[in-house]
Parts: C-alpha cells; structure tokens; sequence
C-alpha cells in the first residue's frame, strides 16, 4: 500500500507534466480543410438561423450549389468567395463572413434612399448643440422649447446616463424629438435605456423566438419583451424620426417607442432587419454572424425584410436636402408646433391668433396621430 | 503543452519527490483551520458554441477555506476564484482571446473508513460544488464583437481521500471526487433566456455530464498553530449537449492555514 501511495502522485504529477490539459480538451482541427470549414459554416446556419422558413430559403440547395466550389478552392480567397455568395443569398444585413481585408455582406439594401444630412441638421436647425458626456448622442434646441436629441448608433454603453444629462440640460422644453435616422442599431438594451425615459409605466412592446432545434422552423415560444420606466423621466410629447438606413436595435427601439402614448413616429419605412446576430469562429480564424431569432411586434408581426411604418410618413429628396430643407425633420417641428396651439396655457406666448377650436378641445383630441395610434397598439397589447 | 505547463508539472514532480521520501507519522490533528491559498491556475477550454479552436491561460488565484476536523470526520468549505486571458493558436494583437473569471463554492464532508489508525487512513464522503466560468470572447473581425459565455455547475461528488502522514510535521492528502448529480446552466442562443427571465437551470445527466476532481496536498506544520500546504488540482468537465464544452483547470497552490482552536 505504501509504495502505491507513493507512487500515485508522482504518476499523476507526471500526468501534468505530459500536458493531459490539451489530452483531455482536445487539439484545434486543421485549418486546411476547406471542405470542413465550408460545412462549419453551413452546419451552423442550418441549426441555428432563424429566416430560412419565412424567406423561403432552401438551405439543402444552397449546400448543393456552393459545396462543389468550396471543396475546389485552390485558396481560401475562392472559398471565402464561395462562402460569401452563399451567404448572401440569405439576403440579411445581419450575415457576414469577416476574412482578413474582406468582409462579404449583403448590399442589397445598400441603395435606399436616407435623404438625411447630419452636418444641415445641425446647422440649420439646432442650436447649441452639445456632445453629452459619454459621447452616445448630441442634443440642442429646434426650437426654443423644443429639445433634439440625435442618436446616431446604438453601440457602447451609457445611453441612459448620457439622456438623463440631457434632459436635465434640456430643462423647460415642452417637446422632444429623437433622431434616429441613419442608426444602423447595435445593442438592444442601449435603446431600451432610451425608451425607458419616455415610459409611464412597464409595457409590452413585443416578443422575439429563437431557433431551437434541428428543424428549420424549431423555435422557442415568445419571449416577451417589455419597456419600463428609468432614469430621469420625460413625459412631454416626443417624435421619433426614422428612414430606410434604420436597422436592428435601431428598430427594437423603434418598436419599444411605438407602444408608448406620448410618442409619433415621422419619417421614412424602417429597413425590416430584426435578426439578433450570433457571432460565431472559424478554425481558420475568420468570423462570421447570422440571426438567431425572430422579433415581432406586439401584435404578433414579424417586421423582418418588411420595416416598420412611421405614424407619419415622410421620406423627402435629394433635391430639397440640396434646397437645405430636411423634410422629415420639417414635417416632425410643423406638427410640434400645431401640437403645442392645441396645449392648455401655451397659446398665449407661442403663436397669437392661432384656431380657437384648438383651445377648448383637449391635447389627445386633436394630436390623433400620436395618442390613438399608440393607444391603439396599447390596446393589442393588453388583449394579447 | 504550453512552456507553462511544462515548468508546472516539473515543480510539481520534485515537490512530490521529496515528499513520498519522507519517514511517516501520524496524520494532522484536528481542530479548526481557516486558510488562505494563492497560486496560479491553469486554464484549458473548448466551449463549441465560442470557437472551434481551444483557450487556454494561466490566472491567480485565491482562494478562502475553513476546515474543522475531529477524531472521525472532517468539514471543509472553501471559496475561490481566478481571473485571467485565454488565448488561442491564433491569436495575434489580442484577439481572438477570452478574459475569463471563474468562482467556485465548495462544501465537503468526509469520515474516516475502518480504525482510522496508523500512519494511513482512508476517508470518504460528499462535496456539494457550486462553480461559475464567465468569458467574454473577442472575436477577430473588424466589427470587434464580443460575446459572452458562460458554464455554471452546481455538482454533488462522492468523494475518497487518502492520507498519510510524512514524517514528524507533514501531511500528504490525495482526493478524488467525480460527479453522480449536477444541475448545469449553460446560456447560449436559445438557451440564453426563457420567458421566466434568466436562462434555464437544467438536471445533466450522467452521460451529458461527466468529470472528476483530483487534487493532491502535502501539509507541513509550521510551529504549532499553522499549516504551510502545497498544493495541486485538476478539475476535468465536459458537458455535452448541443456543441460540446470541455474544460481542463490545474491549479498549482500554496497555502498558509492558521488554526484557531481546538488541539493542533
């Protein structure tokens, strides 16, 4: 007994010093194998993308189709080509193949129209416009109770923080808009931390699904997604402004500010790309991403390859950003304006001789376009 | 193997040397210890939903353990944790790479099998572990994506200790547990929330779930109220469902144990 309580741990150290960490994990495969990391990819997709069944996308196909110039790629250029064009086919900004000096993406949306200017914004219609202090979105005066705040992406952190400076500096404005035209989105929660500014109480403004399975149409059952209060809290009338460059978190955001009763939304279609992306590696060192879910409306709609309508739409032209007009942002002050004849006690010092009949009718009768389309979707929500 | 793992395995190999030479003694007495252990843990991972390639790295660690032992039993719990970078084959300027933090909870029970007598004896019980590895994984492409994996188990082993006393002040432990029950919580793509909130706490199986636990220590008494103790662990996982997750940490350790009370 004594020599094997001796001997135990010198086999075990000796086990250590032979590296069974590497024995017991595993080796890295070959990274030479171009068939292999062609079927990585088309494997990965096959479990776990979440637009094959309502794209009408034929995955097996597309296997056979791309597999045969993979497997012949003389250099991983030509199978990064091969790859790229099948993913491609996918049609969705949320799928990409990263290779060193290349990314293969799909450009198909890369033609619709913005009509936005951030630099004629900016110095035609703002005043003191200020960086907030984590640099996440600028803010100034359209008017002078008029709050604009500009957001350009959703990536990064400290959105809310960065809001409630502010609205704290944006004191005694009646009215915001948020500008969100050209956001090509980034983090979910960063447009949550927005919304939640503008939130009276916790509502359903949604749900997502992911694939769950080895079937294309394999998902989980909706998870519900909700907006609520946080932060500093601005309860005036808030329009939101969107175009077609309006993409994914973007969108999430979008959709949470559609649900809530004090919010319009003025511009173009948003682009209808939902997929949460699932970032994923390759052995030989490229990345690539894809969508994993599906997200839907609170009634239950997928928007994806769709966008989501504004309340008010207004898409403007190059010709009048030329003109140094931006038509959505035109149209989001001119209804400001009418919104704030129609408040209680502003007439006086806003606009003199404005219709009478805007005096005595109460503010939800007459701004229909935000309060009924919101208490509309409010409705749907709590039905559902 | 990584030059680490070499200069590791050699230390260890002469600490163990020297201590399987020394003249046995009765094993250490019992009263109340609490511990403080420092070393560096060596950390192994290939979590297929991350990467096809494996990670590995070294950390600190640290980690606090209280021990009361009587004539028949003994009572550990321990908490510790570690910090640090993986890296890959192809890593270059920092990525990929994975900054990685792992905790743990440990309770373990054991009683003395037979008399008990002599320069040897064999122990055996239960240890309840609760384990956490977190990683954000930051992917090489231009877009600078980072994604964050985790594993949590919460694990019952039986457990075998062996114990033999080396000469007049040292202590030699060897400790084996495996897993026979564990919930495990893996969060990934679908499995990353549920409509309850946070993602789902699932009973592995024997055959999803599989690993052990070694450790060895080798405890010299340092005047008559503390412990210098050497240590070394390896704890092996594997979870299999869907893309597999397999982790190998060494830990090599140095512990100074002071007892409070109780006979030394």
């Amino acid at each position: 007994m004594g020599g094997a309580v001796k001997g135990l741990p010198l086999a075990l150290a000796g086990l250590l010093a032979a590296g069974c960490g590497s024995f017991l994990v595993g080796s890295d495969p070959a990274a030479t194998d171009r068939g292999a990391v062609f079927e990585q990819v088309w494997q990965d997709l096959d479990r776990h993308y979440s637009f094959f069944v309502s794209k009408g996308i034929d995955w097996d196909s597309l296997h056979d189709v791309y597999v045969v110039p993979a497997r012949q790629a003389a250099t991983d250029r030509a199978l990064a080509d091969a790859i790229g064009a099948m993913l491609a086919e996918l049609r969705d900004v949320h799928v990409d193949l990263f290779t060193p000096g290349r990314t293969y993406r799909y450009t198909g949306y890369d033609s619709l129209p913005a009509f936005f200017d951030p630099q004629l914004v900016h110095a035609q219609y703002v005043t003191d416009l200020r960086n907030a202090p984590n640099g996440r979105l600028q803010f100034g005066r359209a008017a002078s109770d008029v709050g604009y705040l500009w957001i350009p992406s959703f990536g990064g952190s400290g959105f809310g923080a960065d809001l409630d400076v502010a609205l704290a500096q944006l004191a005694g404005v009646r009215a915001l808009i948020v500008d969100v035209r050209n956001n090509g989105g980034g983090n979910n929660q960063n447009g949550l931390e927005i919304a939640a500014r503008f939130a009276d109480r916790s509502r359903t403004y949604g749900a997502v699904r992911y694939r769950s399975g080895p079937r294309h149409d394999d998902f989980t059952p909706p998870l519900t997604l909700t907006v609520s209060p946080g932060g500093r809290r601005f309860s005036g009338p808030v329009t939101v402004l969107t175009n077609r460059r309006d993409a994914s978190s973007t969108e999430d955001f979008v959709l949470a500010m559609r649900v809530l009763p004090t919010v319009t939304v003025v511009g173009d279609t948003t682009l209808g790309a939902f997929g949460n992306p699932l970032t994923r590696e390759l052995v030989n060192g490229w990345t690539y991403r894809f969508s994993q879910w599906i997200e839907y409306g609170p009634d239950g709609t997928s928007y994806e390859a769709i966008g989501l309508a504004p309340g008010v739409w207004v898409r403007g032209s190059a010709a009048e950003l030329q003109n140094g007009h931006d038509a959505i942002l035109d149209s989001a002050l001119a209804r400001v304006m009418t919104m704030r004849f129609s408040t209680p006690g502003r007439i006086r010092s806003m606009r003199p001789g404005g219709p009478l009949v805007r005096l005595v009718l109460p503010y939800r009768w007459i701004y229909t376009g935000t309060s009924f389309c919101s208490a509309s979707v409010a409705a749907r929500v709590s039905a559902s | 193997m990584s030059r680490t793992h070499r200069t590791v395995g050699l230390i260890l190999t002469a600490l163990l040397t020297l201590a399987a030479g020394a003249r046995g003694q009765e094993v250490a007495g019992r009263g109340h210890r609490l511990g403080l252990v420092t070393g560096l843990l060596l950390m192994s991972e290939h979590d297929g939903n991350a990467s096809p390639l494996r990670y590995g790295g070294s950390a600190p660690l640290l980690q606090l353990g209280y021990v009361t032992r009587g004539a028949r039993s003994r009572l550990a719990i321990r908490v510790g944790g570690a910090r640090g970078t993986l890296t890959s084959s192809l890593t270059m300027s920092g990525v990929p790479s994975e900054h990685a933090a792992q905790h743990w909870i440990e309770a373990q029970y054991v009683r003395v099998l037979g008399s008990g007598a002599g320069t040897m004896r064999w122990l055996a019980g239960a240890t309840v572990s609760v384990r956490g590895s977190a990683r954000d994984h930051f992917y090489a492409d231009p877009s600078g994506d980072v994604v964050s994996f985790s594993f949590f188990s919460a694990a019952l082993d039986p457990t075998v200790l062996l114990e033999r006393a080396f000469g007049q002040r040292g202590t030699m432990t060897v400790e084996l547990g495996v897993p026979l029950l564990a919930l495990v919580r893996r969060p990934y793509s679908d499995e990353r929330v549920t409509a309850a909130g946070a993602a789902p706490l699932r009973v592995a199986s024997l055959s999803s779930f599989t690993g052990a636990d070694l450790s060895l220590a080798y405890a010299r008494l340092l005047g008559r109220s503390a412990d210098l103790i050497v240590g070394y662990r390896a704890i092996v996982q594997r979870h299999a469902s869907g893309a597999t997750y397999r982790s190998v940490n060494h830990a090599l350790s140095l512990a100074l144990a002071v007892r409070l009370w109780g006979a030394p």
